[in-house]
């Protein structure tokens, strides 16, 4: 499970990074998803692009993946299965949580909260916003934090710690970007 | 009404979770309790002994370092270490070299993994290759636990865990652990693994990229980090080497990166769960690794003597819980090579053995790999 997981999440970066340069109907964008995908696999040395992300990236949390496949499926159907105030609530999480969380990791701060993800805290706490959001109106952010605690209890990456299920860094440092926009579009 | 059942469902579905959460929550079950060190009957007859040589005469790779030790089953040792062209190199890979009960002459060294193995085996790109630390269950199950970079420098190293059942001879395909949540980047290994009584394995491991901090890891035996421990909170200190001690202390040492430039010590009472505050020892060290074990009522570290270089390596002995140390053996003097550099002792890693023997071995001049053997009678001869 661990090596789809890597797998997914590799394929919705490059994907996502497809539809974001290739403009216009869906067949232009498809083909150049396959493009990506072709040119990823291209050698370079004793590697490829796709090989280089992998171990750039690993795995994606849950809410990167989720956001990202919304996107890929928006641009291509036109159909939003992520709506917007969902979003807007995912990366307010995303944000909070990588403020909490990555100055600590990278030793700017003594505390390290990352521990707490190996017990129930962090879980709890992100049942606890998902009831909140689910509640609120945000039933699509519910649904995906939901999936967050799922798929940590299935184990499907390496990590056993909830924190690498609810946050990535690619996905907290586009958060503030991403909200600015939704925020300007409201 | 469909709403408000969906709403149901949707709370029975967030309780659910939240008691699966709660029923797979195991932080509370760790044990917090080591396996103790091995004790020996001492032989109050014995000799003191000390026996110095090389693993390797001429190496397979012009450039080696960080070896690592292991005891096995059997009672031989295993000795890791990486090498290539260079530090760094695309071509370095880790090699393993043993030493059987009761021989002299350590067996031609014998590859272990290739970067691209390792590549091929995580299905990623690897960079590089470096230090490794070995750890035996005493009943021919081996793992190895080894950093290695996909970008950039040391700095952004994860670790890799592979294991053996068979005390090295074969190898399990290798995993990535998982201990940091920034793209899993810088957390390497130097010190000694060692057993926890629940199974687990407590693996001392540093952090390097902007801040520098040691933190102690709680692995199971297929590599899931399950919990870790912050040991350190200064931004020096790396590279902690952990000696258990008795009624569940232990005492570690670290590499000092900072301006004091002397070894750096700390201690638990309770198993690793809790850390005193660093504190400096009296002992010099040039920004080098440096490694303790326990000594029958003492500790032993072995640390470059020199606050500048690593062209000096000594042996130190603390009889006081690290209260004090004591210099007690010179390994090596400073030198030149015929360059004109410096010569280079450095990456120590000190064991002690089932029968009470102690085995040494450090990076000689990044051409060999030293071993030194001695016993607790020359220990004692030499504390006089």
């Amino acid at each position: 499970m661990i090596v789809y997981w890597q797998t997914l999440s590799v394929l919705l970066l490059l994907a996502s990074a497809a539809v974001l340069l290739v403009r216009g109907h869906a067949s232009r964008r498809l083909a150049g998803i396959a493009i990506v995908l072709l040119l990823a696999f291209l050698p370079l040395g004793d590697t490829n692009a796709w090989l280089w992300l992998k171990g750039l990236v690993g795995s994606l949390s849950v809410v990167s993946a989720a956001l990202l496949a919304n996107y890929l499926i928006t641009s291509l159907t036109g159909r939003v299965l992520v709506d917007k105030p969902s979003r807007k609530a995912l990366y307010t999480v995303v944000l909070l949580a990588g403020l909490l969380l990555y100055p600590a990791t990278l030793g700017l701060s003594l505390y390290d909260p990352y521990r707490l993800g190996y017990g129930l805290v962090v879980a709890l706490a992100v049942l606890a916003v998902a009831l909140a959001a689910w509640f609120c109106g945000r039933q699509a952010a519910a649904v995906v934090l939901a999936v967050v605690v799922l798929a940590d209890q299935a184990g499907v990456s390496a990590s056993v710690n909830t924190w690498d299920y609810l946050v990535d860094p690619l996905v907290w440092l586009v958060s503030p970007v991403m909200l600015v926009r939704l925020h300007l579009r409201a | 009404m469909q709403k408000h059942l969906t709403s149901i469902v949707f709370t029975v579905l967030i309780v659910l979770l939240g008691l699966s959460a709660w029923m797979g929550d195991y932080s509370d079950a760790l044990s917090w309790r080591f396996v103790a060190p091995y004790t020996s009957y001492v032989d109050h007859l014995q000799k003191p002994r000390i026996t110095r040589g090389y693993v390797f005469e001429e190496g397979q790779t012009a450039s080696v370092h960080a070896p690592a030790l292991a005891e096995l089953s059997d009672g031989s040792i295993m000795s890791v270490w990486y090498g290539g062209t260079r530090e760094g190199s695309a071509d370095v890979s880790l090699y393993a070299s043993l030493l059987a009960a009761g021989d002299d002459a350590w067996s031609p060294p014998r590859e272990l993994i290739s970067r691209q193995e390792l590549a091929d085996g995580l299905g990623m790109h690897i960079r590089k290759l470096g230090n490794a630390v070995l750890l035996s269950d005493g009943e021919q199950k081996l793992w190895l636990f080894f950093v290695s970079t996909s970008v950039g420098g040391w700095s952004t190293s994860a670790i890799n865990m592979m294991v053996s059942q068979d005390d090295g001879r074969t190898w399990s395909r290798p995993v990535r652990i998982v201990a940091s949540p920034f793209l899993n980047v810088s957390t390497l290994v130097k010190g000694h693994p060692f057993f926890y009584q629940d199974g687990t394995i407590g693996l001392p491991v540093y952090h390097e990229l902007m801040g520098k901090y040691a933190e102690l890891l709680r692995v199971d035996s297929n590599g899931a980090v399950l919990d870790k421990q912050r040991m350190t909170h200064r931004r020096d200190a790396i590279q902690p080497d952990i000696a258990l001690l008795e009624n569940n202390r232990m005492h570690a040492v670290l590499r000092n990166t900072g301006a004091s430039r002397v070894v750096l010590q700390q201690s638990s009472s309770d198993g690793g769960k809790t850390w005193s505050l660093l504190n400096e020892t009296s002992l010099p060290n040039p920004d080098a690794a440096v490694t303790v074990a326990s000594v029958r009522n003492a500790m032993a570290m072995v640390y470059n003597d020199s606050s500048d270089d690593r062209d000096r390596m000594a042996l130190a002995l603390s009889t006081n819980r690290g209260k004090s140390w004591r210099k007690i053996y010179q390994l090596e003097q400073g030198g030149m090579d015929e360059d004109g550099n410096k010569d280079e002792f450095s990456y120590p890693y000190l064991i002690r053995t089932r029968k009470g023997d102690y085995h040494l071995v450090y990076t000689w001049k990044r051409r060999r790999i030293a071993h030194v053997s001695f016993n607790d009678a020359w220990i004692g001869r030499q504390a006089q």
